[in-house]
C-alpha cells in the first residue's frame, strides 16, 4: 500500500464574482492529477510559477478542499475522517513552508513553537519529557538547544527554516510536504538545509513531497520527480530520467533553460520557449503546452494527451510519446 | 581605461544603531564592453556597491568614508547635481529585481519609457521610438502594450519593459541587479538572451549582480566575489569558476547543487555571514575558513595580484593548484 495516493485531484478556485457575489470564472489550479508516494520515499515536484504546486501540497494536507478526486493517506480518504481520527492523520502529515518569517509566531519562543504539536497530540507528556523531546529535536536539526528560550526574530533565515522543520518532526509524521523551503536561502545556507533534509530522510524514514522550482536542488533530494504544467503532470519518472534524459518537450525546455555551472560540460541542445505560461483561468485547448511547444502539430491543438507509461517506466503526456 | 573603476571604497550607513561601515575597501574595475558579474551572499554589499556608481543612495543615509568611484573617468562623488543627472541614465542605467515595484503602477508603460527618453534623449522622445524599443525587447504588439499599465503585464513582460526603459537613453553601462531572480527559468533564459543580444547590438557594458553562479558561467566575462563588504576575488569568470583561488570562492562554488550530479551531499560552509558593520578581526572569512591559519585572525589581508587578471584577498591563495577540477 502506498503512503499517499492522490487520484484525479482537481482544485478549482472560484474568481471574479458578479454583482450577486457568484463566481464568473474558475482558476483550474490543479486539474486532474494523480500522484503516489511510498513510505520513506522523496518525490520532487517542479514546474513554473502558478502551475499549481503549492495548491497540490495544500490540498494534500487539507488546507485546501478538493473540488473533485481523492487524497488517500495511510489507506484512508482524509475527507471521510472526523474527530480523533482526523487529528491523528493530520499529525502524521506535516507541511513546511517557504517563508520562515511568516510561518513562525513571533510572540512564541522556539521551545513553545516546537512543542505545540506535542501538547496537542500527546497531552499526557510531562513538561520535563516535553523539554527533553524539544531539545533532542533541536539537536537533530542542527540547532543549539540552549537557544530554546529565544524568539524567531533572533534567528537567521536558515535557522528559522530549521525551526520549521523541527516543529514538523516533533509529532513524528510519516510524510512532510516541503513547499519551497530552501528557495529564499543563500546557496551556502541552502546547502546546509538540503543536507539536513537528506540526513532526515535516511535516519528517520520520513517520506517527503519536495516542492521547488530549482531543478538541481530537487534532483539532489528526490528519488522520483513530477513535472507539472498548468495543473497537470506532464512527465514523471526517476530523478535520473527526468534530469538527464527528459522526454516531454516541456521538461526538455525546462532542463535546457537551467544555466549550467560547468562550461565544459557538453551543453544539452538549448531549447528556447517562446511566449509565457498561459493563464489557468483560460487554459489552452488540447495539450496545455501546445501554444509554446516547438513540436506541436494539429492533433495537439484539439486532443488532450493522456499520461502514458513509456518503455523505460516513466510517464509522459504528449502525443509524440508512448 | 576601464569604464568603471572603484578604488578602496568605504561606505557608511546611518541606521538605528548608529553609523555602520557596510563597504570596507571595495575595489572593482569594469572593462568597456564586458559583462562583469558580481556575486556574494545576501548582505555582502553588492547592491550598495552598484548604487554607488551613480550615487543613488540618499546623502543623509549613506556617506562615503573613503576611496573613489570613477565612471568614464569622472569622479562620481565630486560631481555637482547637473553632472550627476547626466551620469544617471545617460551613462549608467539600472534594472532591478522586482519590476513590479520599480515601475509606476498608475502610468502606462509606454509613457514611462517616453519619460525616460525625454530626460536623456529629448530629440528621440517619440511614440515611434517607444514602440521600437518595446519591439526590440521582444514585446509583441507594442502599440497595444504601450497603452497598458504594469499590472496588466506578466513578470517577464514587466522586466522587458524595465529593460527598455533603462536602455532607451542609450547608457554606456547597464547595472542589472538580480534581473531574473523573480522569474521562472524559461523566462530567465529569454531575458538573458535578450540582454546578450542588446549588448552586442549596442556595444554596452553590463554589471550583472546575481546569486546564480550558473548564470555567471553562461554569460559573464569577468567575475568579482564579495564577502562582508569587500571584494575577495576578481578575475576572468571562466578561470575563477574552474580554478577559484580564495577559500570563500571555493566554498561557494562547492555548495551549489549541480543539475545531473545525482544526490550526493553538498559541501557546506560552517557558520553564517557576519552582521553588517560588525565583521570579525583579521580576514573577515577566517571564522568559517577551512584553511585559516594563525595570522588570519589578526592580519587584514590586502588584495594581491596573481597574474592573468586575478586579484585575491588572501595571503595563502594559489592559482593553478587544482587546474581542471571544475571540468571534472
Ligand atoms: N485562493 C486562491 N484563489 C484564487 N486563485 C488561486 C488561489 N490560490 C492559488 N490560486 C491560483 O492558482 C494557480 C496555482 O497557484 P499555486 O500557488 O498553486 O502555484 P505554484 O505552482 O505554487 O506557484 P509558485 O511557484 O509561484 O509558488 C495560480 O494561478 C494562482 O494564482
Ligand atoms: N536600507 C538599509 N538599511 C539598513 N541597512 C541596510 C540597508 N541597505 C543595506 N543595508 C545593509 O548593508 C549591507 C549590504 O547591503 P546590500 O543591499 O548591498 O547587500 P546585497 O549584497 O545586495 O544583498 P542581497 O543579495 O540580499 O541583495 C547589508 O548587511 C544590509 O543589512
Ligand atoms: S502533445 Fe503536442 S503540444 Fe503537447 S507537448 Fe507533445 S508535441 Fe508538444
Ligand atoms: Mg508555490
Ligand atoms: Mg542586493
Amino acid at each position: 500500500m502506498n503512503l499517499l495516493e492522490v487520484e484525479e485531484l482537481k482544485v478549482h478556485f472560484p474568481v471574479r464574482p458578479d454583482w450577486r457575489g457568484r463566481p464568473t470564472a474558475h482558476v483550474r489550479a490543479v486539474d486532474g492529477l494523480n500522484l503516489s508516494i511510498r513510505k520513506g520515499e522523496t518525490v520532487g515536484l517542479v514546474g513554473e510559477s502558478g502551475c499549481g504546486k503549492s495548491t497540490l501540497g495544500r490540498a494534500i494536507v487539507r488546507l485546501e478542499t478538493p473540488t473533485q478526486g481523492s487524497v488517500r493517506f495511510e489507506g484512508r480518504d482524509l475527507a471521510t475522517l472526523q474527530g480523533a481520527e482526523l487529528r491523528r492523520a493530520r499529525r502524521r502529515l506535516q507541511m513546511v513552508f517557504q517563508d520562515p518569517f511568516g510561518s513562525l509566531d513571533p510572540r512564541w519562543t522556539i521551545e513553545e513553537i516546537v512543542e505545540e504539536g506535542l501538547r496537542l497530540h500527546e497531552p499526557t507528556l510531562t513538561q520535563a519529557t516535553r523539554r527533553e523531546r524539544v531539545a533532542a529535536l533541536l539537536r537533530d536539526v542542527g540547532l543549539d538547544p540552549s537557544l530554546a528560550a529565544r524568539y524567531p526574530h533572533e534567528f537567521s533565515g536558515g535557522q528559522r527554516q530549521r525551526i520549521g522543520i523541527a516543529r514538523a518532526l516533533a509529532v513524528e509524521p510519516s510524510l512532510i510536504v516541503c513547499d519551497e523551503v530552501v528557495s529564499a536561502l543563500d546557496v551556502s545556507v541552502q546547502a546546509q538545509v538540503v543536507n539536513l533534509l537528506a540526513e532526515l530522510q535516511r535516519s528517520r524514514g520520513v517520506a517527503f513531497l519536495f516542492i521547488a522550482h530549482d531543478l538541481a536542488v530537487v534532483e539532489h533530494l528526490s528519488e522520483r520527480i513530477l513535472v507539472m504544467y498548468l495543473g497537470r503532470v506532464v512527465e514523471a519518472g526517476t530523478a535520473r530520467q527526468i534530469c538527464r534524459t527528459p522526454q516531454h518537450p516541456y521538461t526538455q525546455a525546462l532542463i535546457s533553460a537551467v544555466p549550467s555551472l560547468d562550461r565544459n560540460a557538453a551543453p544539452m541542445q538549448r531549447i528556447r520557449l517562446q511566449g509565457e505560461v498561459p493563464s489557468p483561468l483560460a487554459p489552452p485547448t488540447g495539450c496545455p503546452f501546445h501554444p509554446r511547444c516547438p513540436m506541436a502539430r494539429e492533433q495537439c491543438r484539439v486532443e488532450v494527451p493522456r499520461l502514458r507509461v513509456l518503455g523505460d517506466g516513466r510517464e509522459a503526456a504528449c502525443h509524440l510519446l508512448g | 581605461m576601464p569604464l568603471v573603476e572603484i578604488q578602496n571604497l568605504q561606505l557608511d550607513l546611518t541606521v538605528e544603531a548608529g553609523r555602520v561601515r557596510v563597504l570596507d575597501g571595495v575595489d572593482l574595475s569594469i572593462e568597456q564592453g564586458t559583462v562583469h558579474a558580481l556575486v556574494g551572499e545576501s548582505g555582502s554589499g553588492k547592491s550598495l556597491t552598484a548604487m554607488s556608481l551613480a550615487r543613488l543612495l540618499p546623502e543623509g543615509f549613506a556617506q562615503r568614508a573613503g576611496g573613489r568611484v570613477l565612471v568614464d573617468g569622472r569622479d562620481v562623488f565630486a560631481l555637482d547635481a547637473g553632472a550627476l543627472r547626466q551620469v544617471r541614465g545617460g551613462i549608467v542605467s539600472y534594472v532591478f529585481q522586482e519590476p513590479a515595484t520599480a515601475l509606476n503602477p498608475v502610468m502606462r508603460v509606454g509613457d514611462q519609457i517616453l519619460e525616460s527618453l525625454r530626460l536623456h534623449q529629448p530629440d528621440r522622445a517619440t511614440r515611434a521610438e517607444v514602440e521600437a524599443w518595446l519591439r526590440r525587447v521582444g514585446i509583441p504588439a507594442p502599440e497595444v502594450r504601450a497603452r497598458q499599465y504594469p499590472q496588466e503585464l506578466s513578470g517577464g513582460m514587466q522586466q522587458r519593459v524595465m529593460i527598455a526603459m533603462a536602455l532607451a537613453p542609450r547608457p554606456r553601462l547597464l547595472v542589472a541587479d538580480e534581473p531574473t531572480t523573480a522569474l521562472d527559468v524559461t523566462i530567465q533564459a529569454q531575458i538573458l538572451d535578450l540582454l546578450m543580444d542588446l549588448r552586442r547590438e549596442l556595444g554596452m557594458t553590463i554589471l550583472l549582480i546575481t546569486h546564480n553562479l550558473g548564470v555567471v558561467a553562461e554569460i559573464a566575462d569577468d567575475l568579482s566575489v564579495m564577502y562582508a563588504g569587500q571584494v575577495v576575488e576578481t578575475g576572468p569568470a571562466a578561470t575563477v569558476m574552474t580554478d577559484p583561488a580564495h577559500p570563500y570562492t571555493k566554498a561557494l562554488l562547492a555548495s551549489v547543487p549541480r543539475l545531473g550530479a545525482g544526490n550526493q551531499l553538498l559541501a557546506t560552509i560552517p557558520g553564517a555571514v557576519p552582521p553588517a558593520g560588525r565583521p570579525p578581526t583579521g580576514c573577515r572569512f577566517h571564522p568559517r575558513c577551512p584553511v585559516a591559519a594563525s595570522p588570519c585572525g589578526v592580519e587584514v589581508p590586502i588584495p594581491r595580484s596573481m597574474g592573468g587578471g586575478r586579484v585575491v584577498r588572501c595571503p595563502f591563495a594559489v592559482v593553478g593548484a587544482v587546474a581542471g577540477k571544475g571540468a571534472a
